[in-house]
């Protein structure tokens, strides 16, 4: 994609980015789009679900971001047994100083990768989301800050539904994107299987950015420019959704603040200081479908298909 | 501690709002100039070039004691002129003084808003002596203005005159509704809302007392007296006769009405009739003119001696009525006392004037022969017809006949009528309008106090009484082509008086000249007919349309806050819903767009500016460059907040687009 806008009044980390993600794509092939969208969700301080099958590389992926950006990276795999206390960290007494002590959990890590979410119970799943949403722990009084950066990658097995806890549309709602990463093009899985192992080569990945880099960058999304017109178009996209009658509900004012985010970190992915309407449609699939429901009349319709069409009909002021 | 208020510091207004404020207030005093007393108008020349000269070049502003005593000074003038304060030109009067005396302390912006404010006033004021088109529209125009200086006086150094104009422009537009419905239904007093203005002094044409000089003082007065509009064919100049009053009473020197009695007439041997509709300006007269004779007036009026119209007030507003004329008659027989009047002169005839007479009548077999006899004398002696009679001592008629043979219509007219008597001929003088202009645009004739006119009539056995124009025998030219053709033949230095009729032939700049004055007579006939004429008949007529079977002012009043009420919420949602205004950036983009869909490039509607760049770039790799431009220049326009002066490079790349 040529850049038709010159990067003006950013940090001048966001140079890095772009080796950011082609040192992710060396590993992730073929999967650009999907790179870029979970980058953008971590500079939107957003947290990632990926829907898919089990290994097309959702894991890997959130081991070749964490690494790239230099962060510290846990895996939690969620079963049915997993307790709320293996995720948030447990208080433990001790005897000799006469007090609790507070073992952090797994969650208290820059990127967290909660894999088959689905797989918990509601209890431990709320665990993990309240901590998303509110970006710090409270155990027997006491509250922890989590990291900053703090980004969540969860994944979900949409088939095999038997045994599963799925996440109710409320809990939705606190991810940023959803994505889904597919199966690999046929050049890129050739790839794939002559290469060497992606485990091998994660060991080889250099960070590129720090933390403090990574914050920085965050605060620009803040800052990146989003114009009356673009609000308006946003706006106009909510309303759609809200009077299409193609979904039980449409999206929630949150939903459209979601997709002011998203759009502005994509801009800034693209060296950008401001959003355009581009921005807004690329984002959009990523954070609009899992928060709209088909009709419940009819709940055969694709909602992913609905939106598709709803983006082509909105015109953009 | 006695109280007092805090001292605001209120801003001087800049140098822009004094020269805006100069510019409304001298065209708005200027039509009252020549109303107020000189001395008048010369204190407040005065006192705007010395208020000039303070913000100009820096002089004293004058200090509180001479501004006080300036004020006393002109009240106690003012009142001493006009002897009153209460009146039209009493209350102008002030008004103009107090606006020349506020306008010389001008300081702060309140001192402004005054002026501004009694600008209004003065603007108002122009009703009371005009309600003309050209009037009105000066006043419009004074408006403007002045809401304009109001507006830059509010928004110091924000906005320049020009703007100030557009929105006061916009302001008065906004008002144009509420104006329209209070004209329409605003209760309009019967007899006119400045009827009270009316006084005898701006009274014109002529009084009901024929003496020498009462006449040729109109000559040069070319405002309007009638326009008429026949029903049929115009008649010919020599019988557009208009009748306004006779008189029948003579002292030798001045002629009176005389005996007047209200009285039908009867008129037999009648010709074909010719109706007319008559529009009269207000001349504050009670006579109403007729094509000689009137057999027939609407709305009625009271008939009086010598077949003329009398209305019972005086026409203090524009009149229109109809009336039906015919012009071959004959009045029947005169009754003794009637003919006694008729013949009556004072004993002061002189010997000359009476043996002339005498001579005549010896001469004659009938009375006609008599009229013959004067009409000849009047044509073959050196009589002629001037605009500057010489003066007359103290027996005029005998002077006139035998000395200075030099006169006007009054002069032949009076003239005639005593020479008549004097025979025993029964005479009168009748004054009125003769002639009139035709303005083939509007197909109606005007009537100019210029046209006014006197002249006899005698009484014959057998025929009733005749119109006699001694004149006509003198200047044939007077009748023929009207008081325009005789001022225009003796400003050519043409003497009038050998009995032949000229010929007068107008150059194309005087066609020209005449065309357009009738052309803006006909706008301002057109203007008093639809406009000024919506009286309270109108009005009522109005109200009967609406559903109202006995409409009163209550009535009207309610109409008019109910439509008021309706226009203002009106006007305020057409204020207040602004249609998503569309900016200049759209509307390069679209005809940016618009080129490239010439050439089969099409914006789907959802499709983002990048994302359509790259579309047609890949159509068309010649536009590469063109096309990335304009879509640079547009994104940050639209969604980078790029400051305005990147929308002439926009515009400018648009217009060079010529993609193909």
């Amino acid at each position: 994609m040529t850049s038709l806008i010159k990067p003006a009044a950013l940090p001048d980390s966001t140079a890095l980015l772009a080796e950011v993600v082609a040192q992710i794509n060396q590993v992730i092939l073929g999967k650009d789009r999907q790179v870029r969208l979970a980058l953008a969700c971590l500079l939107a301080r957003g947290h990632l679900l990926i829907e898919d099958l089990p290994g097309v590389g959702k894991t890997t992926l959130a081991q070749v971001l964490a690494r790239t950006l230099g962060l510290e990276f846990k895996r939690i795999q969620f079963t049915s047994d997993l307790l709320p206390a293996d995720i948030i960290g447990v208080s433990t007494y001790r005897a000799g100083q006469d007090r609790f002590e507070f073992h952090p959990g797994p969650v208290f890590a820059p990127v967290v990768l909660a894999d088959e979410i689905n797989r918990a119970t509601p209890k431990t799943q709320s665990a993990l989301l309240e901590a998303m949403e509110e970006r710090q722990i409270t155990s027997d009084g006491v509250t922890h800050a989590l990291p900053e950066p703090f980004f969540v990658i969860a994944t979900q097995n949409p088939r095999h539904q038997i045994g599963t806890f799925p996440l109710p549309e409320s809990q939705l709602d606190r991810f940023l994107l959803r994505i889904d990463l597919g199966y690999p093009d046929r050049d890129a899985e050739r790839e794939l299987l002559k290469g060497t192992s992606r485990r091998a080569m994660l060991l080889d990945l250099e960070a590129r950015l720090t933390p403090t880099q990574i914050v920085e960058m965050q605060q620009a999304v803040d800052a990146v420019r989003a114009s009356n017109p673009l609000l308006d178009y946003i706006q106009d996209l909510t309303d759609a959704t809200r009077e299409s009658g193609e979904f039980s509900h449409g999206l929630s004012p949150r939903a459209g603040l979601a997709l002011l985010h998203a759009a502005k970190a994509w801009a800034l992915l693209d060296e950008r200081v401001m959003v355009l309407p581009e921005d807004v449609q690329t984002v959009a699939m990523g954070v609009i479908t899992h928060r709209l429901q088909p009709l419940v009349d009819d709940p055969s319709r694709d909602v992913t298909a609905a939106v598709r069409q709803l983006l082509d009909a909105v015109p953009i002021p | 501690m006695a109280f007092r208020f805090p001292k605001t510091k209120e801003p001087h207004p800049d140098q822009g709002a004094f020269y805006l404020l100069l510019l409304t207030v001298t065209p708005v005093l200027a039509p009252h100039v020549g109303r107020v007393p000189a001395w008048l108008s010369l204190a407040v020349a005065t006192f705007i070039v010395w208020r000039y000269l303070i913000t100009r070049h820096g002089w004293h502003a004058p200090p509180m004691w001479l501004r006080t005593g300036l004020t006393f000074l002109i009240a106690f003038g003012v009142v001493t002129h006009y002897g009153t304060i209460l009146g039209r030109d009493a209350g102008v009067g002030l008004l103009f003084a107090l606006l020349g005396l506020k306008f010389l302390e001008l300081r702060r912006v309140r001192d402004h808003v005054v002026v501004l404010l009694m600008c209004y006033l003065l603007i108002l004021g122009q009703l009371l002596y005009s309600q003309s088109l050209a009037s009105g529209g000066y006043m419009v125009a004074l408006t403007l203005l002045t809401t304009a200086a109001m507006v830059r006086l509010q928004h110091p150094g924000r906005i320049d005159g020009w703007q100030g104009l557009r929105f006061a422009g916009g302001l008065i537009a906004k008002a144009l509704p509420l104006m329209l419905i209070v004209y329409l239904f605003f209760p309009r007093l019967q007899g006119g809302l400045w009827a009270f203005t009316a006084d005898t002094a701006g009274a014109t044409g002529f009084s009901d007392v024929l003496r020498p000089g009462s006449i040729n003082q109109l000559v040069e007065n070319d405002a309007v007296a009638f326009r008429v509009r026949f029903d049929g064919a115009v008649p010919p100049p020599e019988q557009r006769y208009w009748r306004g009053l006779t008189l029948a009473t003579t002292d030798g020197k001045v002629w009176r009405r005389g005996v007047d009695v209200a009285q039908g007439w009867r008129l037999s041997g009648a010709g074909p009739a010719l109706g007319y509709t008559v529009t009269l300006e207000p001349n504050h007269r009670v006579w109403l003119f007729t094509l000689d004779l009137p057999i027939e007036v609407d709305p009625p009026a009271t008939p009086r001696t010598g077949y003329v119209i009398q209305r019972a007030k005086p026409v203090h507003e524009r009149t229109r009525y109809r009336a039906v004329s015919i012009t071959r008659y004959n009045t029947g027989p005169l009754a003794a006392d009637a003919r006694a009047h008729n013949l009556h002169l004072p004993g002061a005839v002189s010997p000359r004037v009476a043996s002339l007479a005498a001579r005549w009548q010896s001469a004659a077999r009938t009375p006609q022969d008599i009229v013959q006899s004067a009409l000849g004398y009047f044509r073959e002696q050196e009589f002629y017809y001037t605009l500057q009679p010489p003066l007359l001592g103290r027996d005029p008629v005998d002077e006139f006949l035998f000395d200075t043979r030099r006169g006007f219509c009054e002069h032949y007219a009076s003239a005639f009528a005593t020479l008549m008597r004097a025979a025993g001929v029964p005479s009168r003088v009748v004054l009125g309008y003769q002639g009139g202009e035709l303005n083939p645009a509007g197909d109606y004739m005007i009537v100019r106090q210029a046209d006014a006119h006197a002249w006899a009539e005698v009484w014959l056995a057998g025929q009733g009484w005749r119109r006699v124009d001694p004149t006509g025998a003198v200047a044939p030219e007077r009748i023929e082509h009207g008081i325009d053709g005789v001022r225009r033949l003796l400003r050519r230095g043409v003497r009038l008086g050998d009995g032949d009729a000229r010929r007068i032939e107008l150059g194309w700049l005087e066609q020209a000249w005449r065309q357009a004055r009738l052309s803006w007579d006909l706008v301002n006939h057109n203007w008093n007919q639809a406009v000024m004429a919506f009286g309270p008949e109108a009005q009522e007529a109005l109200m009967r349309v609406l559903g109202f079977r006995a409409p009163s002012w209550v009535h009207l009043a309610i109409v008019m806050a109910f439509a008021a009420l309706l226009m203002g919420l009106l006007v305020a949602g057409l204020v207040l819903y602004q249609p998503r205004a569309r900016d200049p950036v759209r509307a390069l983009y679209a005809r940016y767009c618009a080129k490239l869909a010439r050439i089969g490039l099409r914006r789907n509607p959802a499709e983002g500016p990048r994302d359509f760049a790259q579309r047609a770039v890949a159509a068309r790799p010649n536009l590469s460059d063109q096309v990335e431009r304009i879509t640079e220049i547009y994104i940050g326009l639209r969604y980078g907040g790029d400051d305005a002066g990147r929308l002439r490079e926009l515009r400018e790349n648009v217009r060079a687009f010529r993609p193909s």
